[in-house]
């Protein structure tokens, strides 16, 4: 890195701290006005970009790329979406403070399971370096340890576990002897017993072919998930699509009230 | 040798876990804090190899010094430790918030659009007889579940409760299915320990002499 370069940085640093000065000067209400302004201008730059037809210009001045597929905001698109990528990537370290303070306070002030913590401390830094120096010799082999021998199988052990949680559960759910939970215990037998071999014994003596072919467990269990199942899901995702809309156009306004957006600033 | 460490570390990591299926015991605690450990530090490497040294570090450190602006950015997130300055983080809070309305314009037409075409289709054409029952079936499932679904006012009449009833007997079957699905694939992830422990242990994890 040569020194302009780092100069430049050094600038730019200060130049952005010295504008966080300049905005801590805002008062409360001058605030809120430029929150509600940089958030209405933030939604209406991809509402633009998706509304506006292609071929598109900013007053003749800024030709888009494509005249056929893009105006002249799609070409930010890409980049406002790494710049969001890299500023979210750094509130990462929120999630990471807070669970350092957890377990930094179970280690220092020594209360129970200060050993948990510390095995979360250790796994945390040996599994970051390993990741990072992956590509170095002397790291391959702890990577691959740490990897291979403790990350992999304790993720699909933890997931797997869930087979004993989610059947004690339908067991509850299934006692329950209602018409609702009896058609979905119908269901679920369907689909499950269509992906095991016992299951496809059940109907393997119909015919592969034909309308009776339609009978066999696999086709009904098919025919369950990809029409009325499906269906059903889709009215579902048209509420939430719905809500989704609506909500966003009530922060987009700015007209969301609640804890978070009513505070004082 | 190598691998000798990774199976047996594998397998007591699994045993481990399995542990709690007895009872809650400080083996699985300690192995779940260790497993919790893992995720973070992969995460902290996946997300400076895969998104900060690609285009932030090195763009910045490239020529394109403005990049560090979003350093700046980024670290208003951290004035929330700080009452005085906390404001700021709902600031750029916010600014992602608005992106993200934005963005749910454009989401919505792409996504929800192309699926209300695709749900009222013909139920009177030459298509084979099955397939104009299911689009009508389709129709008729969408229509009693969001039916179901609608709070905006009394299910008074008895069309609508009856369409109600209905959207809840179909949603039930939903249900069903996709917890066949999921127990399914809890199931085979289960069955893919087990036989790691019962088959990929011995072979591997004790050197023939």
């Amino acid at each position: 890195m040569n020194l302009v370069l780092l100069l430049k940085i050094l600038s730019g640093l200060a130049l952005g701290i010295g504008g966080l000065a300049l905005l801590q000067r805002l008062r409360s209400g001058e605030r809120r006005r430029l929150m509600v302004a940089l958030t209405f201008i933030a939604g209406l730059f991809f509402l633009l970009e998706f509304v506006l037809p292609p071929g598109t210009t900013f007053f003749g001045l800024v030709p888009p790329a494509d005249l056929t597929r893009d105006n002249f905001l799609s070409s930010w698109v890409e980049v406002i979406g790494n710049v969001v990528m890299v500023v979210g990537g750094f509130a990462f370290g929120l999630g990471l403070l807070n669970l350092a303070t957890i377990h930094g306070r179970t280690l220092f002030r020594a209360r129970a399971g200060w050993q948990n913590s510390l095995a979360f401390f250790v796994a945390m830094i040996a599994m970051t370096l390993a990741g990072l120096l992956k590509d170095h010799r002397a790291w391959v082999t702890v990577h691959d340890v740490l990897f291979q021998g403790l990350y992999q199988p304790l993720g699909a052990s933890v997931f797997s576990i869930l087979a004993f949680f989610i059947t004690t559960a339908a067991y509850r759910a299934f006692r329950v002897r209602s018409g609702e939970a009896t058609l979905m215990m119908i269901a679920a037998f369907i689909v499950m017993m269509a992906q095991v071999p016992i299951g496809m014994m059940m109907t393997n003596w119909l015919p592969t072919e034909g309308w009776a072919a339609s009978l066999r467990i696999e086709s009904i269990s098919n025919w369950v998930l990809t029409v009325l199942n499906m269906a059903a899901l889709r009215a579902v995702g048209f509420g939430i699509g719905v809500g989704w809309l609506a909500m966003s156009l009530r922060v987009w306004l700015s007209l969301e009230k609640g804890s978070y957006f009513g505070k004082e600033m | 040798m190598k691998d000798l460490v990774i199976v047996w570390l594998a397998a007591i990591a699994t045993l481990a876990i399995y542990s709690i299926l007895y009872k809650e015991n400080p083996i699985y605690r300690f192995f779940e804090h260790v497993f919790i450990g893992l995720a973070t530090g992969y995460s902290i490497a996946r997300l400076w190899s895969d998104v900060l040294l690609p285009s932030w570090w090195q763009p910045m450190l490239g020529g394109q010094w403005y990049w560090i602006f979003a350093l700046v950015v980024g670290g208003m997130f951290y004035t929330i430790y700080l009452p005085r300055y906390a404001w700021m983080s709902r600031l750029v809070m916010t600014v992602l918030m608005g992106m993200a309305a934005g963005i749910a314009f454009k989401g919505f037409a792409t996504l929800y659009i192309p699926q209300l075409a695709a749900t009222f289709r013909p139920i009177f054409s030459p298509a084979p007889p099955y397939l104009l029952v299911n689009n009508l079936l389709i129709i008729i499932t969408v229509v009693a579940v969001m039916t179901y679904f609608f709070f905006s006012f009394e299910h008074k009449s008895r069309a609508v409760r009856g369409t109600a009833s209905l959207g809840r007997w179909l949603l039930m079957i939903a249900f069903g299915a996709i917890f066949g699905s999921t127990v399914m694939a809890r199931v085979a992830l289960l069955t893919y320990r087990l036989w790691f422990l019962v088959h990929d242990v011995p072979s591997r994890g004790i050197p023939h002499l």
